[in-house]
């Protein structure tokens, strides 16, 4: 099993004005190659803060998180964007489109800041938008597209770099009961091919397609 | 700034996606570039042209480089006299004439007098001149003849006319007609070529008449109120003009230490009298474009910060994707910049179609500078980006992890 994602004793403190306010409480975790775990748990929780540390977006006040071995707390922030760029999908609950880019474009926006869009990176991008049923809306604006469809524009997005780890927040949060259905089985399929995903979730529908569910309370995994 | 050539072609692709998208933020953007640079090019060309006019017209009056005016009278460049005019006599006229440098003098006597027709009376200048003139001046008739040597020799008591006195007093068809000067009567035998304004001088509102009948018959005196002095091509100007100045100190037995009775005025100095008043206007005026400049930089500021707080999750997403801060940077700079180009473009374009109608419908020469005009929009490209730099640092160091929460 080639380990992803080792997190070990990982805190996270925000200071406010109010004081300090301990989200992440010492969380071990650990991603496998093919997995699709879902994390659930109530609202402030510190799902998305886990994300956002998984997703390099955020870095730990405590403990090691290594990805793919490598320490990322020790990364610069040139290194980090390098690392999400290559190794990292991200999928939102809110989809995060580019208004005004085509479905196409929305695609292939993590390779403009990889080495700039080729024509093999637009090929690719069509067969993704295809394979997620979405061949017909390539020159689609999101205003255009539907939740379902804007969702599984968002997730060929997280694909066309073709990363290690694909992260979902919430990803089924904003779209009505056949739309989450639909997007779950993209999901479920992708898995199936060798997608490795991490998904937080507060549906136990939405989860139960995950293979493994970690439930997050009060900064902390519980058994 | 990025990784890559592709990769900043990338962003840069993104950024023009970006600024295209909204036209309302675009315009507004542009708006005051576009109207800052338009009242800079234009006012630059105007003013440039203006002043080329001017030279222009002097240099049509054989007032190049190889002439100068000898007027009556110490004292300031054009300034009143601030000493007595009555030394400057025909015989000083005779004697800057031998000098072998010089090609020859044209002696003028001058006076505002009332010169009236049947028609039109006008309060205009009378000037008692040689057959010279007109050639000294290049200034040739439009219509009819110029003064001879005969009316001088006679003393006759004909004109010639300026181009808008001739029209003033006597309309379409003045030669042979009659008017009257200072109540005596004068047969028109010219009219001059037109020759327009410098200034607020009209060079056609004149009336010419043989210096002999002017000393005798008009001014009844025999002191000169100018001369021009054309010179050989080749001659040193600075010593010729000290050579006449000591003849004449000479000639009106002037002390050592007592100030010069007479002015010689060069072209040059005649050229920075008349465009000293366009020349400050012109600089106040582009110091207000300036300031327009500044506004619309200020404009650019704000608009670029209301970007970046409604763009907050696109930045964000941008930089989960993989964008750096230097990317983003450079993102927000170069749409600042491309507004600013654009703008100034428009600005300059528009400035110089300003400057071509006015110089179609007036007799301001248009004076298109490409080096002006460039420099104008990399002024502007400079301005908005430095303003745009706050807004677009802002949006680099927007934390991704808070905003896509």
């Amino acid at each position: 099993m080639v380990k992803i994602v080792e997190m070990r004793g990982v805190k996270k403190v925000y200071r406010t004005k109010a004081g300090e306010v301990e989200v992440l409480r010492g969380i071990d975790f650990e991603v496998n190659q093919g997995d699709f775990i879902a994390i659930m748990g109530p609202s402030g929780e510190g799902k998305s803060t886990l994300m956002n540390i998984l997703g390099c977006l955020d870095r730990p006040t405590d403990g090691s998180y290594l990805f793919e071995g490598v320490d990322v707390t020790s990364l610069s922030d040139r290194e980090l964007s390098r690392l999400r760029n290559r190794k990292i999908g991200f999928v939102f609950q809110q989809f995060h489109l580019i208004p005004w880019a085509t479905a196409l474009e929305n695609v292939l926006l993590p390779m403009i800041y990889r080495e700039g869009v080729r024509k093999e990176h637009v090929e690719r991008a069509k067969e993704l938008l295809e394979r997620l049923g979405l061949g017909h809306r390539l020159a689609f604006k999101p205003s255009e597209l539907s939740g379902g469809q804007q969702q599984r524009v968002a997730i060929a997005r997280a694909l066309i770099g073709r990363p290690s780890l694909l992260l979902a927040d919430e990803p089924t949060g904003n779209l009505d009961a056949s739309s989450s259905k639909e997007v779950m089985r993209v999901f479920q399929e992708l898995n199936d091919s060798g997608v490795t995903i991490v998904m937080t979730t507060h549906d136990p529908e939405t989860a139960s397609f995950a293979s493994k569910v970690k439930v997050i309370r009060n900064g902390r995994f519980v058994e | 700034m990025a990784g890559s050539w592709s990769r900043t072609f990338g962003i840069a692709k993104d950024s023009l996606r970006e600024i295209l998208s909204s036209k309302v933020n675009l315009f507004f953007m542009s708006f005051g570039l576009i109207v800052g640079i338009c009242a800079m090019v234009s006012i630059y060309s105007l003013g440039k042209g203006a002043e080329i006019t001017v030279y222009r017209i002097l240099e049509n009056l054989n007032f190049g480089s190889n002439a100068f005016l000898i007027l009556a009278g110490g004292g300031k460049f054009f300034g009143p006299a601030a000493t007595r005019m009555d030394r400057f006599k025909m015989e000083d006229e005779e004697a800057i004439e031998r000098f072998d440098f010089v090609v020859e003098v044209s002696p003028v006597q001058l006076g505002f007098l009332s010169v009236a027709s049947p028609k039109n009376a006008v309060n205009t200048r009378v000037l008692g001149v040689l057959p010279v003139y007109s050639r000294i001046n290049n200034w040739g008739v439009w219509e009819g003849r110029f003064i001879n040597h005969e009316d001088v020799r006679l003393k006759r008591k004909v004109c010639v006319l300026g181009y808008d006195t001739a029209k003033n007093l006597l309309g379409d068809d003045p030669i042979g007609k009659r008017v009257r000067i200072n109540g005596v009567l004068f047969e028109v035998v010219g009219v001059l070529e037109k020759k327009g304004v410098i200034g607020r001088f009209h060079l056609d509102e004149r009336v010419l008449i043989p210096l002999s009948t002017a000393r005798d018959r008009i001014f009844n005196r025999d002191w000169l109120n100018a001369a021009k002095v054309l010179l050989k091509s080749n001659v040193d100007f600075k010593r010729a003009e000290r050579a006449i100045r000591n003849l004449l100190r000479k000639r009106h037995n002037l002390l050592r230490n007592e100030p010069d009775d007479f002015r010689i005025i060069t072209p040059d100095q005649v050229m920075e009298f008349l465009t000293k008043a366009t020349r400050t206007l012109t600089a106040l005026l582009l110091s207000i474009s300036l300031i327009t400049l500044v506004v619309s930089g200020v404009i650019i500021m704000n608009i670029m910060y209301a970007i970046v707080e409604e763009k907050k999750k696109i930045i964000a997403l941008r930089k989960a994707y993989g964008a750096t801060n230097r990317d983003i940077l450079f993102h927000y700079t170069f749409m600042t910049a491309v507004v600013a180009f654009l703008g100034g473009t428009i600005g300059s374009s528009i400035g110089n179609a300003i400057v071509a109608v006015v110089s179609s419908y007036t007799p301001i020469d248009g004076y298109y500078s490409v080096a002006f005009s460039v420099l104008c929009v990399l002024v502007a490209v400079i301005a908005s980006v430095l303003f745009g730099t706050a807004p677009a640092k802002e949006a680099a160091k927007l934390p991704p992890a808070e905003i896509l929460r």
